[in-house]
């Protein structure tokens, strides 16, 4: 049986495809698909596109006549299985115009050069763990892999593949891929995880947690005081740090309160280290 | 003095002095060690721009009582000099400290290794890494005055 058309019109963009579906279906797969893209954005300046059509509309009625929601010309389609069915993807990249490009100074620029043309990106073995914020994919994954994923996901568990929906819809398979990108140091990877988990499954108490803990650092006050001491304490420091090696000290207001071979030891002499510097010298 | 971006607008809110050459850290590598306080406890921390979150020596987090205050996910995994330290991470507060300008707290992310029995770490009680935590935050080095620049972005 045919995949109905989650989209009418001859062109349908992942763009298109997700704001038409219901967010229900979206928060998982649709999420992080635009995540992925949002990846692109953020991390090359550039913003990845993909347009779909099934390859029987193809066939009926050829090439897309419009450019892709960037506007840049889409290159030859690939033939890709999603879901059981056959669609033709166009890849094609765009600026991000409204992204604060400030914010971006220093992030890497690999994937630009490696698309240079587009012709080469169905065949190019782009990997995406060299970019930032893909390391939980792209060690072993295509820019093709990724977005089929993402997209036969997005087109839901009432049309998917089960194997698709098994490896996006389960709560406790979502735990399990974060714990696993934590065992694995891809702590970004665990971060965005469980950040589209927690929304997926909002009455998940370990994936709210998880996102909580896990979410990027936050600004709390930029207007505290200054501190006088911390001259002083850098002063002693550079001078006297080297007569102690091995030992954890104390320094309050540029002078040594207390020294020990552990913290512990350091605290039984010292009952109040508030405000003093506790460093091992060792 | 602080900088200030080419819109006028200013670069950094806080400067803080920075520590080089502790001896006997980090096994005399050079490295940069600036005042904070991660917690209840005041250190000063290495950057490692090649690290990850905010690593803390057990101990150190002990002192800091971060695993009795911080809601805490385990369990993570970090390597270090090719080895694989499993441990805890919490969410927990921390405080750059300036010497000049305004300190700055922010909630973040601190790794807290699981050690063996007589085991000891082997890094300095603190470590700032990039990932996850310096690449949210605008900062600069001058070494001229051996000065650490940083604000929000």
């Amino acid at each position: 049986m045919p995949l109905p058309l989650p989209f009418e019109g001859p062109e349908p963009s992942a763009r298109h495809i997700i704001a038409q579906k219901p967010p229900t279906l979206l928060d998982m797969a649709g999420g992080l698909a635009s995540d992925a893209l949002g990846n692109y954005v953020r991390s090359e300046l550039t913003c990845i596109e993909f347009l779909l059509r099934p390859s029987a509309v193809e066939s009926q009625h050829g090439a897309p006549r419009r450019r892709s929601v960037g506007g840049a010309k889409p290159g030859n389609p690939v033939q890709q299985p999603i879901a059981g069915h056959e669609f033709a993807v166009y890849f094609t990249w765009s600026s991000a115009r409204r992204v604060k490009k400030e914010r971006l100074a220093g992030r890497t620029v690999v994937l630009r050069s490696l698309l240079e043309s587009e012709s080469q990106l169905p065949s190019f073995p782009t990997r995406l763990e060299r970019t930032q914020g893909f390391d939980a994919w792209g060690a072993s994954h295509s820019v093709l892999d990724i977005v089929t994923y993402y997209l036969a996901a997005t087109f839901g568990p009432s049309q998917g593949d089960a194997s698709w929906r098994s490896e996006s819809s389960d709560e406790q398979n979502v735990v399990a891929e974060v714990e696993g990108a934590l065992r694995e140091g891809r702590f970004r990877a665990a971060s965005e995880l469980a950040a589209v988990g927690a929304r997926r499954f909002p009455s998940s108490a370990e994936l709210a947690k998880m996102a909580r803990v896990l979410a990027p650092p936050r600004v709390l006050r930029e207007d505290l005081p200054s501190h006088e001491s911390s001259a002083l304490n850098k002063a002693w420091f550079d001078a006297h740090a080297r007569e102690h090696l091995g030992r954890w000290v104390a320094v309050k207001d540029g002078a040594l309160i207390g020294e020990g071979a552990s913290v512990e030891e350091l605290r039984e002499r010292v009952p109040d280290l508030s405000r003093a510097v506790v460093m091992r010298v060792a | 003095m602080l900088r200030r971006s080419s819109d006028g607008s200013r670069f950094a809110t806080g400067r803080g002095q920075f520590l080089t050459d502790l001896p006997g850290v980090a096994g005399g590598l050079p490295r940069i060690f600036v005042d904070v306080t991660i917690a209840s406890a005041r250190t000063y921390a290495a950057l490692d721009t090649g690290g990850g979150y905010v690593v803390c020596d057990p101990e150190f987090a002990n002192l800091a009582m971060i695993p009795a205050g911080a809601e805490c996910v385990g369990t993570a995994g970090i390597e270090v000099r090719g080895r694989l330290y499993s441990g805890t991470l919490y969410r927990t507060r921390m405080e750059l400290i300036a010497h000049e300008g305004s300190s700055l707290e922010l909630e973040g992310v601190a790794f807290v290794p699981s050690l063996d029995a007589g085991a000891t770490w082997p890094l300095p009680p603190a470590v700032l890494g990039f990932r996850g935590m310096l690449e949210y935050l605008r900062f600069a080095i001058d070494p001229r005055d051996e000065s650490f620049y940083f604000g929000s972005c």
